[in-house]
């Protein structure tokens, strides 16, 4: 505890040291040329004010633009077109890769999902809502931010690997109401309704609600494995609303969805009757001032609950039954101040509380297997300070203090410099630590067959370096190369304990190195487009390859106008080399192409619009590597979906 | 409690001589600000469109009136236009910002920035100001098809302007051929 008052009292006197030399600071837009102007990357994040190029991280932005030209229609379709990030899907639950790690049975928390700010990673499992989980539609999505790497010293638990923002639309973005449905094979239907309006200056309202249903493959065939069938549906409802007036923002979200599951997971009987339900609602009020155009404020108070039931066919009586029930807090306060010409303090802390973490297994013959409510609670300061020690140089340095209830307290730290050597160049200097506790689930589920508890898990760490440059190449192609090295210690993983069970235990060091070079070019006829490419290696403690991580990843992506600017046809293709399964296999190697048509007024009548699509276009049979918790060690990725849809904004 | 206690103490030591060693670099020169909010990257604009255009003496009172900005409608600015152009010297007159929902309470302005919330009655608004000197600015997406001068739009997150050359030079207005070579060029309605 000493430790933890002199650190605080260190952190204070150096911040109040910053605010002491406070001058009065306007930033003048009107110094720059017209040709700067036209280069200024439109801010939104709070907590990332800096043109892209020269963010202090390696970050990339995904658009509303780019959202409706590739028809990205679930967040985990837009993050796979990001360089080194790959996804998995189980058909139970999506799961999100970043540079070569996506370790089964990990839930992806080890990357930190927010909305407009708000953290929805859940308390029990720590997981993003991926697929039709996040409470957004992608209709009603103005950016998505990604910043690879870790942001524990923005943001504390979970950002270990990446920290995605989602900005939501404003009612004035939308200023319509708008009507779209789509349908194609596996009888899958989605459609999304959608309202925004700016009302007055001060107050502006957006509402967004999508259903969305399929049956999913009809037979699911894994090798060495007897073909399941009619057990891949899925159901979706979601929806979400905002609603500004003056410095106060409200938004209230929430995601349903049913996933049969077709894989015989946790020894299930190989049929349909298997099933996850997973409910979340999300309520946030925020308020953010300026007080003037140096110092800007935010605190936000927030009330959320999770609840996810698991019905899984065993045998009548033996069914086992699955329960999470969870509610829980957060309030954060933010202040950023730009306490002189060339430098930037950001100071915060935030405070959750979670009312209830209910675990829950049980069967009709035995009763309850486990029944543990296990509320929990942590705090969080930061500072963080941009400094600007020339026109041409800046320096970041952040740190963040946590405690937590169920383990260690966390001091992480992260150093950036960010060098302009020449107009068209930026070299970045990262050096970042990061780390996450145990979940509650990893300490304390206990399913009474497979999974057994291990209270005694120490939080993970890791540690990275990176260097990247972007530059402007002839030709108007803006081009990333970056290098990087991750180090995890006491990382957490399931292992196989014997018998049949599994358990979280932390399994030591684990080391990664990579590569990553990413271009892109727009032209004025509308024509975009972007390559991408990861190498890497992944190693565990004793130097073997990690599982389910791709020696390399390509990405394609090419927007083409057709005839005009107002019919698109958009192409999105995936390479992933072979992965390692867990029992040793591999997956071979695999590509995804999905394609999609846009075009703008048809039939005559203004703002209705047709779309077509086609995920896993040449229905290419490919695998992903299974858990722990699957019979199998190959899971078959779903074959070709098409999607027919009308727009209508009105 | 165990914090690795090895890892503390270096990037503390840094930070406080970061916050410490400040005085040092404030002697620099200002430098360019990197990023900014939608509407502050417009209202800079705004003030570039002032430079880079030039107005017949007829458009103004007299030598010493204001160059009168003026927005009509909900005001997407907030502060943006305070913070970013009032009180700044453009062409020898000082700037003035003047705001409302009605046309004819704007007087005497040399550039009417059109707010979103005047989509509807567009065609309306930008006949009636056709052929006075006065510089029409909007952020709708029709706004220079339909005779308006300057329209401000976003793409790939970084805002972008386009032109309607004609319908600027049948209100007197010379636009310099830098800010041309820059916009997106908008073919203007036949005498409309």
């Amino acid at each position: 505890m000493r430790r933890t008052v002199l650190y605080v009292v260190l952190v204070s006197a150096w911040a109040v040291t910053c605010l002491a030399q406070a001058q009065g600071y306007l930033p003048d837009l009107t110094k720059m040329s017209l040709e700067e102007l036209l280069e200024l990357e439109i801010v939104t994040s709070t907590r990332n004010v800096k043109k892209l190029r020269d963010a202090p991280a390696s970050a990339a932005i995904i658009t509303a633009s780019d959202i409706e030209e590739y028809g990205y229609r679930t967040l985990d379709e837009a993050l796979r077109s990001v360089t080194g990030l790959y996804v998995t899907n189980d058909r139970n639950y999506t799961y999100l890769g970043v540079r070569g790690f996506l370790i089964p049975g990990d839930y992806s928390n080890r990357v930190l999902l927010l909305v407009d700010g708000y953290r929805v990673n859940d308390p029990a499992y720590h997981s993003p809502t991926l697929g039709y989980l996040l409470p957004v539609p992608m209709e009603a999505v103005k950016q998505i931010e990604v910043v690879k790497g870790p942001g524990s010293a923005l943001y504390g638990s979970d950002a270990l690997l990446a920290t995605i923002n989602i900005i939501t639309k404003d009612g004035a973005d939308l200023s319509a109401t708008a009507v779209k449905g789509e349908g194609g094979n596996k009888s899958t239907s989605r459609s999304v309704l959608s309202y925004g309006k700016k009302l007055s200056p001060q107050s502006d309202v957006v509402a967004s609600g999508l259903f969305y249903q399929t049956n999913g493959d009809a037979v699911v065939k894994s090798p060495g494995i007897a073909d399941i069938h009619g057990a891949d549906a899925e159901q979706s409802y979601l929806g979400f609303g905002k609603f500004r007036y003056g410095d106060l923002t409200l938004s209230v979200s929430g995601s349903h969805r049913i996933k049969d599951v077709p894989t015989g997971s946790f020894s299930t009987l190989t049929q349909k009757g298997t099933s996850t339900l997973d409910e979340y609602v999300f309520t946030n009020l925020r308020y953010d001032h300026a007080f003037d155009s140096t110092k800007n404020l935010s605190v936000s108070t927030s009330y959320n609950t999770y609840d996810y039931d698991g019905h899984y066919l065993i045998a009548g009586p033996l069914d086992s039954r699955d329960q999470l029930r969870s509610s829980w807090s957060r309030s954060e306060l933010q202040f950023q101040w730009d306490t002189a010409t060339r430098n930037r303090v950001m100071l915060g802390g935030t405070y959750d509380r979670a009312f209830k973490v209910r675990q829950r297994v049980f069967d009709a013959a035995s009763g309850d297997t486990l029944n543990i409510n296990t509320p929990t609670w942590s705090w969080g300061v930061f500072v963080q300070d941009q400094l600007s020690v020339t026109p041409d140089l800046d320096l970041v340095l952040g740190s963040r203090f946590d405690e937590y209830r169920d383990s260690d307290n966390a001091a992480t730290y992260r150093a950036a410099a960010v060098y302009r050597p020449v107009k068209d160049t930026t070299l970045k200097l990262l050096f970042g630590t990061a780390s996450r506790g145990p979940t509650l689930y990893e300490l304390f589920y206990a399913d009474g067959a497979t999974l057994v508890a291990n209270p005694r898990l120490k939080r993970e760490t890791i540690t990275t370096y990176e260097a990247e440059i972007v530059q402007r190449l002839p030709g108007g192609i803006e081009g990333t190369l970056s290098v990087y090295k991750y180090k995890f210690r006491d990382l957490l993983s399931q292992v196989g304990i014997g018998g049949g069970q599994l358990q979280y235990q932390n399994i030591g060091s684990s080391k990664a190195k990579g590569l990553e070079i990413d271009l892109r070019k727009r032209w004025s006829s509308g024509l975009a487009l972007h390559l991408g490419g990861i190498f890497q290696k992944a190693r565990d403690g004793n130097g073997a390859t990690r599982t389910n991580s791709p020696y390399s990843i390509l990405n394609i992506g090419v927007v083409a106008p057709i005839f005009s600017k107002r019919h698109t046809l958009a192409l999105d293709l995936q390479y992933l080399s072979s992965r390692k399964t867990l029992l040793g296999g591999d997956t071979g190697e695999s590509s995804v192409t999905a394609i999609n048509f846009r075009s703008r007024d048809v039939f005559g009548v203004k703002r209705l619009d047709f779309t077509a699509a086609a995920n896993n276009l040449f229905d290419e049979r490919a695998f992903i590597p299974g858990g722990n918790e699957h019979r199998q060690n190959l899971i078959p990725s779903p074959t070709r979906t098409f999607l027919f849809g009308l727009e209508f904004r009105f | 409690m165990s914090v690795h206690a090895h890892v503390i103490r270096w990037p503390l030591l840094l930070l406080l001589l970061a916050g410490w060693s400040l005085p040092i670099w404030e002697g620099y020169a200002h430098s360019e600000k990197l990023s900014a909010s939608e509407h502050q990257i417009k209202a800079a604009f705004l003030y570039n469109f002032v430079q880079f255009i030039e107005w017949p003496a007829s458009a103004f009172k007299d030598a010493h009136s204001d160059f009168s900005l003026c927005v009509l409608g909900d005001d997407p600015f907030g502060t943006a236009l305070e913070q970013t152009i009032s009180g700044k010297i453009v062409k020898g007159r000082s700037l003035a910002v003047k705001r409302s929902g009605r046309l004819h309470d704007l007087t005497d302005c040399q550039l009417m920035f059109i707010s979103s919330s005047e989509q509807g009655h567009l065609p309306k608004i930008l006949g009636m100001l056709a052929g006075s000197s006065v510089l029409t600015v909007g952020d709708t997406d029709p706004f220079a098809h339909l005779g308006g001068m300057i329209n401000l739009y976003v793409e790939e997150n970084k805002v972008r302007f386009e032109i309607n050359p004609q319908a600027a030079e049948r209100s007197g207005l010379k636009i310099s051929s830098k800010l041309l070579k820059l916009a997106k060029i908008v073919p203007g309605t036949s005498g409309k």
